[in-house]
């Protein structure tokens, strides 16, 4: 795909700013009703999807060329798709979130790079990994649990840990926590541990794209080899690529991909896991965009639109409009309702339209106070609801309210949804 | 642009805060109708010569200063939805006033709210109906400003029959006029607070707006106090799903009631609605004609050509929505006994289909909050659409002339496959307003922004009906004949002047003089200080 | 100046009056306003009269001061503050259209309210009208003055009930207002269905600038105003309370829940000038009457009138027990319909003179939270000066639906004792300061509060000078006033 296979797309935004808002009848306060973090921090509509639409339509139609400003603009978002989400409530032709990382994709043929991304980019093409860790320490993390290794035995689940739960040493107990707790569940589960490479994604959100397609071809033979039903990850990330960058590239897993909040839940119901619950806390979900919104699976379309009822545009043939809707959102919030000793309550920006950590897109890696910031928005909401704590179920999301946090010496707490499982 | 200006641009707003990146601007010259009055696409024909991003008054009235003092062209916007917005011409200051957008004030017993210009209904809404307050959410949807839509442009809503439109739903104001100075209109003017936005003496509301505003013509409104009024209903209502068709309320609030009749006849539906406007029973009235309503409210339009297809020909040609909020039980059974009655009177039966759950619960949402249901039923089909009679002000004896009008001539558009077929049924409005005085109708009309033909068909459409209307001597509907005006290269003012028994320009062109002496504020959608050659 | 003779040729000589008795009658109100006899009075009957007599007028550079209510007039707005010439548009009196089916009616300016409301009876209609206005209160004046009438729910606005005009500007051209000014003509328009409804042009609001600017402008030969349905069943309740803020919460709550149609506050003062039959009655109901009452008229119209009146007393009754206030039919022996009665009928004698022979009112508009304040503010400068409180008539009436309050002192007092006339002036300006420092807003300032409001807000008054420069340039038009 290109800017110029959007060339349709590009046409049908309306301009209406409903990309600036969750969906509007879903507002509970002003405070905590926009949805899009770039252009709530940089105010210019150029930093709205319908600005980025437009910004692409303008450089597809040489109306203007690339600068600074406009490259600035174009990383200066997390890709959370939330903007997606509310356009797609009003249309469907539009669609600015792929147009927003087509556009990456076109700075990226085009030379327009950002350093922080090339470090990244980098360290992936050396040791698999976005922060040039030693690809032979990966599966560290792993250590003593006796997980079986899938590059040599056969096992019904493969777990991947993703680069994040591989190497960031303070969310060690959660992935160690994550493969414990399947393996308590009596599944048969392995890893590829040093040979686990990155999915790709944070390379394709930043526009590698021929990154990712090298990546998702090393797993889809993993997989095949392994032969495995399942493919289980605890990393948003890595999921929301497996379901949509995969199928968008056109590389599919032919294998049933699951999130650890789905599986957990699955095995909660059949009766194989026993949350232990602590002590009482009252928290509140974050739902990771990766998980989300952009864990929705991703339909291949290879049509046209045409035209009934005078100038209908209809898709032929039928073709997915991307909302969200199909991401994974009730597996976490039933673990935590079976988790004993845990009040959950809602936040005002939830599932399909919730309000996005600040890592993604490479915003972390570039923009480190964009994406604190955005972080804080998301905590603020969450004191707002009364929460003592912060639950989530992606190691990027964890990672940037920490280190947001932490800069703050703020002491509210922040939790994966596992070690709430372990009791925490 | 001038260089010396843009400097003193960045200094009054900081470097960030002011671009004339031309990528960035394009995305300030992208806009909804852009199609009607330049290419194909999206761009209108003028693109800014830099966007600002004022976040106090002080701030706005130092841009406007400096446009004033270098001779530059300076027009702000909102939420900044549609040709309005844009600029009329080359070189002009966008005031993006994004920034500005505190909700500064909800008094609950004088029932207002003073917003800045970016505080959008949606949000207004949320935190007055958590209060027992609602506000005029108009047509356009939640998204758009509600100092905007006050001070500046409109004001047509589902709610308009209970709370009026928004001309008189505004009390004070504060204003930087487009030479710079501030005014405050009415109370805050006099220190006095926001309750009153007219006088002392005159009321300079009366040069802020008519039946529609200046358009950016006439300066920068920055604060305002908006009207808010008594909900019957509950703090939130709660949903489940996002899309329009698949939004369900989690419970249907109690004191609430939607009638869906339909009639024999136009004209006995104007009668009902008139008794119902009588009665004064009606919190929400709203017509979303069966043609509009299959092409634009399916899950995607696939499901949209589907309900055109098989959903249209079960739903009968004359019905409305009319909800009822009752502030006690007693209130609703009265209500529900009138309407009942009425009813009866005017052969109205009920289309039990739209008042059940599901339909019920969108267009309850709809007729309360407006939300995404108006821009999904208008956008989503073809990716454009522009209303026929969008400013059509009627009474007791001209709704139906209007509507019969409006449908017959765009029925031969329709036949010639360049629209939207909606069988010339496309009408959205409130149809009534302050129960009864004023009545309402605009007709929607989808085109394909991306097919020219389909482009002008909608022009040629507009063009045709409301000159039919002029000859009746029916209201000439301004915010439609404006943009076919611009389309046409035509001062919208003087293709109306034409048809009045006085020429009113003479009088908005002194305004203009007056308050804008150095022709500074953009007024590509108001009046010229000088009539055109 | 304008020759007589000018003014003679056309309206006749007959309706050209400047015998000293008559000019007299012109000179001076009931106001503290100094007393100028203008030249003559003229009677025009006609838009080309008035058109004509604005044209004789800027030729002579001669002031044209318009008056459209009889007397006894009260604010200074009519008094010729440069001499000039009086335009009496009291000939102008015809209704010149009734529509029930629209709910208006079109009227000229010498058309008082007791006239109006007599034919809207016939058809079924009603006007709202302000307290109880004298007799001789011209209806489109009233309009012109932005005077609130008694039923907050019908008061959209503070333009209401005006909705179009046609009036001819100080320079000179007839302009129709709002949807009165086409297309086509009047005739025409009325043949397509339409009644001048629409009160807002395109891009402008005329009405509102002709609104509260008493007479500077332009001068009005009709108006359409808006009319409501007629009830067919009514009942008035009193409250009484020695708490304003008592009442007020109940005001506000039936207003906010549209209980009730007609609805005012008045202290016990206000209460007694308006009910007593005799002076005894009168000081009695001083008093044995609460501090404040309010009355409210549940209705019921067309459909279900009788249920109608049924849940909204139900409803107003569940109110007023909340706020802890009592609802009457009659209070020390006024019953509601008597008030009702006179508070929607014009009165003469006007009943703000009938037991003291003069008043000196105070108008203003504040917020709720403001009311008791400023009440006790007007209390307290009364007391400064010895004023006493049992001559101090407040009148509190909810506006614009709820959206703010007019409150109106009346400084009732004996005009034939020079010294508590000069007492009064005295109070009448520092009260009307005090006030304004405390967050009053005097929205229609008049004649000798003009230069202390604008003065207050100097951006309006500047903006209000370009506008008067538009459209009275040679300030002809009643020059002196307002703030030019």
């Amino acid at each position: 795909m290109a800017l110029q296979d959007y060339e349709k797309s590009m046409n049908y935004c309306i301009r209406c700013s409903h990309c600036k808002w969750i969906p509007f009848n879903k507002i509970k306060t002003k405070r905590f009703s926009a949805n899009c973090p770039a252009i709530s921090r940089y105010n210019f509509h150029s930093y709205s999807g319908g600005g980025r639409v437009a910004i692409a339509q303008s450089l597809f139609l040489g109306r203007s060329e690339m600068t600074d400003e406009i490259r600035e603009t174009i990383y200066r978002c997390q890709l959370c798709g939330s903007c997606q989400v509310a356009c797609h409530l009003i249309g469907e032709i539009c669609e600015p979130l792929e147009i927003a990382r087509e556009l990456r994709i076109k700075c990226v043929e085009d030379g327009e790079l950002l350093p922080e991304h090339m470090l990244m980019i980098d360290g992936m093409r050396k040791e698999d990994n976005p922060f040039g860790e030693p690809k032979a320490r990966r599966g560290d993390w792993a250590e003593g649990l006796s997980l079986k290794n899938i590059n040599t035995d056969k096992a019904d689940v493969i777990f991947h840990a993703g680069c994040r739960f591989s190497y960031d040493a303070d969310l060690r107990s959660i992935v160690r926590g994550a493969a414990t707790l399947l393996l308590k569940a009596g599944v048969n589960v392995g890893i590829a541990g040093k040979e686990e490479a990155c999915c790709g994604g944070r390379a394709f959100d930043v526009g590698y794209r021929g990154q990712m397609e090298n990546y998702a071809d090393d797993i889809i033979s993993r997989i095949k080899a392994a032969g495995a039903t399942k493919l289980v990850t605890p990393c948003a990330d890595c999921y929301s690529a497996f379901m949509q960058f995969y199928p968008m590239i056109r590389k599919e897993l032919d294998i049933e991909i699951l999130h650890t909040t789905e599986y957990f839940a699955r095995l909660i119901k059949e009766g194989k896991l026993k949350p232990r619950g602590g002590s009482s806390l009252r928290v509140t979900y974050h739902d990771p965009c990766h998980l989300g919104r952009l864990g929705e699976p991703y339909i291949p379309w290879n049509g046209t639109w045409k035209k009934v009822w005078g100038q209908l545009n209809i898709p032929d043939p039928p073709k997915q409009v991307r909302r969200g809707t199909g991401g994974v959102y009730e597996p976490p919030r039933e673990i935590l309702r079976s988790i004993p000793g845990i009040e959950f309550v809602e936040m005002e920006r939830i599932r399909e339209y919730s309000w996005c950590c600040g890592a993604g897109g490479g915003v972390r890696e570039a923009y480190e106070d964009f994406s604190e910031w955005t972080a804080l928005e998301r905590i603020a909401e969450a004191k707002a609801v009364g929460a003592d704590a912060l639950v989530t179920t992606c190691g990027w999301c964890e990672r940037n309210f920490k280190d947001a946090l932490g800069k703050r010496n703020d002491d509210f707490k922040v939790y994966d949804i596992t070690e709430l499982l372990m009791g925490v | 642009m001038n260089d010396e200006a843009y400097k003193m641009f960045e200094s009054v707003l900081g470097p960030d805060n002011v671009s004339r990146d031309p990528g960035l601007l394009d995305a300030y010259t992208y806009q909804w109708l852009g199609e009607m009055i330049g290419e194909p696409n999206r761009f209108g024909p003028f693109r800014p010569a830099c966007v600002t991003l004022p976040s106090t008054t002080e701030e706005v009235q130092a841009i406007v200063r400096v446009c004033n003092r270098h001779g530059l062209k300076f027009k702000a916007h909102s939420t900044g939805w549609g040709l309005y917005a844009n600029p009329g011409e080359e070189g002009v200051v966008m005031l993006d006033l994004r920034r500005m957008n505190r909700l500064i004030e909800i008094n609950e017993k004088d029932m207002y709210a003073v917003v800045e210009p970016y505080v959008i209904w949606a949000q207004l809404q949320a935190e007055a109906m958590c209060r027992g307050l609602n506000c005029v959410t108009i047509g356009a949807g939640s998204c758009t400003s509600a100092l905007a839509n006050c001070t500046s442009l409109m004001g047509t809503a589902n709610n308009n029959v209970s709370m009026g439109y928004n001309e008189r739903n505004v009390l004070g104001v504060e204003w930087v006029l487009p030479d710079g100075e501030i005014v405050r209109l009415g109370s805050p003017g006099s220190g006095a607070g926001w309750i009153s936005g007219d006088g002392p003496g005159p009321s300079l509301r009366g040069i802020m707006r008519g039946t529609f505003g200046a358009l950016g013509g006439l300066g920068v409104f920055t604060k305002c106090a908006v009207r808010l009024y008594q909900w019957g209903g509950p703090a939130e209502l709660p949903s489940e799903n996002i899309v329009s068709m698949d939004e369900r309320l989690l419970e249907y609030p109690e004191n609430a009631r939607l009638f869906v009749p339909y009639f024999e006849s136009r004209v006995m539906m104007e009668e009902a609605l008139a008794r119902i406007g009588e009665s004064e029973v009606a919190y929400s009235t709203g017509l979303l004609e069966r043609g509009l309503l299959t092409l634009g409210l399916g899950v995607d339009n696939l499901n949209s050509a589907e309900m055109r297809e098989s959903l249209l020909p079960t739903i009968p040609k004359n019905f409305f929505t009319c909800l009822l909020v009752g502030n006690s039980a007693r209130e609703l059974e009265y209500q529900t006994r009138v309407m009942n009655q009425i009813l009866e009177q005017t052969a109205g039966r009920r289309f039990e289909m739209m008042e059940q759950e599901g339909f019920r619960d969108i267009i309850t949402l709809f007729l309360v909050k407006g939300g995404s249901v108006p821009a999904k039923a208008v956008f989503s089909p073809t990716g454009s659409f522009n209303p026929l009679l969008c400013g059509f002000f009627g009474t007791r004896r001209t709704l139906v002339k209007g509507m019969d009008d409006a449908e017959e001539i765009k029925r031969k558009y329709i036949e010639s496959g360049l629209l939207a077929d909606d069988m010339a049924e496309g009408g959205w409005s409130p149809l009534i307003m302050d129960h009864g005085h004023m009545e309402y109708f605009e007709h929607e009309t989808l085109f394909d922004p991306h097919v020219p033909e389909s482009t002008l068909a909608l022009i040629m459409l507009t063009i045709e009906t409301n000159q039919s209307l002029a000859d009746k001597k029916l209201m000439i509907p301004f915010a439609s004949q404006v943009k076919v005006a611009r389309a046409q290269g035509l001062s919208v003012h003087d293709s109306i002047a034409a048809h009045m028994n006085c020429d009113y320009r003479t009088w908005q062109r002194q305004f203009k003089q007056a308050f804008d002496p150095n022709d500074a504020a953009d007024s590509c959608n108001y009046i010229t200080p000088k009539p055109k050659a | 100046m304008m020759e007589k003779e000018k003014a003679v040729g056309v309206v006749g000589a007959e309706h050209v009056l400047d015998s000293p008795e008559i000019l007299k009658r012109y000179s001076c109100d009931m106001s503290f306003t100094p007393s100028r006899t203008p030249s003559c009075v003229v009677r025009p009957n006609s838009l080309e009269h008035v058109q004509a007599l604005i044209k004789l007028a800027a030729e002579a550079n001669t002031p044209l001061i318009p008056v459209s209510s009889g007397e006894p007039r009260f604010r200074g707005d009519t008094v010729p503050t440069l001499g000039g010439v009086i335009v009496d548009m009291s000939r102008m009196n015809k209704i010149r259209m009734v529509d029930r089916k629209d709910r208006v009616a079109m009227v000229e300016p010498g058309v008082r309210f007791g006239e109006l409301q007599t034919a809207l009876r016939k058809e079924g209609l009603r006007l709202p009208t302000p307290l109880s206005p004298r007799q001789t209160k011209s209806v489109v004046g009233s309009c012109l003055e932005r005077e609130p009438h008694i039923i907050p729910k019908y008061h959209l606005d503070h333009s209401e009930p005006l909705l179009c005009c046609e009036v001819v500007f100080g320079a000179g051209d007839v302009f129709r207002t709002g949807e009165a000014g086409g297309p086509g003509t009047i005739e025409e328009q009325q043949q397509a269905g339409r009644r001048q409804k629409i009160p807002m042009e395109i891009q402008m609001n005329i009405n509102r600038i002709l609104q509260g600017s008493q007479g500077t402008l332009g001068i009005v030969t009709w108006a359409t105003v808006r009319c409501e349905v007629l009830p067919t069943v009514q009942k008035p309740l009193l409250a009484a309370s020695d708490s304003l803020q008592q009442l007020l919460e109940l005001a506000h709550w039936l207003v906010r829940l549209r209980l009730g149609d007609e609805l005012f506050i008045l202290n016990d003062v206000n209460f007694a000038h308006l009910m007593g039959t005799k002076l005894e009655m009168v000081n009695g109901l001083k008093e044995e009457l609460p501090q404040w009452i309010l009355l409210f008229c549940l209705a019921g119209y067309e459909f279900l009138p009788q249920e109608r009146m049924s849940y909204q007393e139900k409803d107003a009754s569940e109110v007023a027990k909340n706020v802890g206030v009592p609802l009457y039919e009659t209070l020390c022996t006024v019953s509601a319909n008597d008030v009702l009665a006179r508070a929607t009928s014009p009165s003469e004698p006007y009943w703000k003179l009938r037991w003291s022979g003069a008043c000196q009112d105070i108008p203003f508009i504040s917020a709720f939270h403001g009311v008791p304040e400023l009440v006790g503010v007007m209390q307290e400068e009364a007391a400064k000066r010895k004023f006493p409180l049992s001559h101090l008539g407040i009148y509190v009436q909810p506006v614009c639906q709820g959206h703010g309050q007019h409150c109106e002192f009346s400084l009732f007092y004996d005009p034939t004792s020079p010294r508590e006339a000069e007492k009064v002036k005295e109070l009448y300006f520092a009260a009307s300061k005090a006030l304004m420092d405390r967050g009053a807003f005097f929205s229609r300032p008049y004649d000798l509060l003009s230069e202390m409001v604008y003065n207050r807000d100097a951006a309006s008054r500047e903006a209000l000078r370009k506008l008067k420069n538009i459209f009275d340039p040679k300030n002809i038009l009643n020059p002196g006033k307002l703030c030019f």
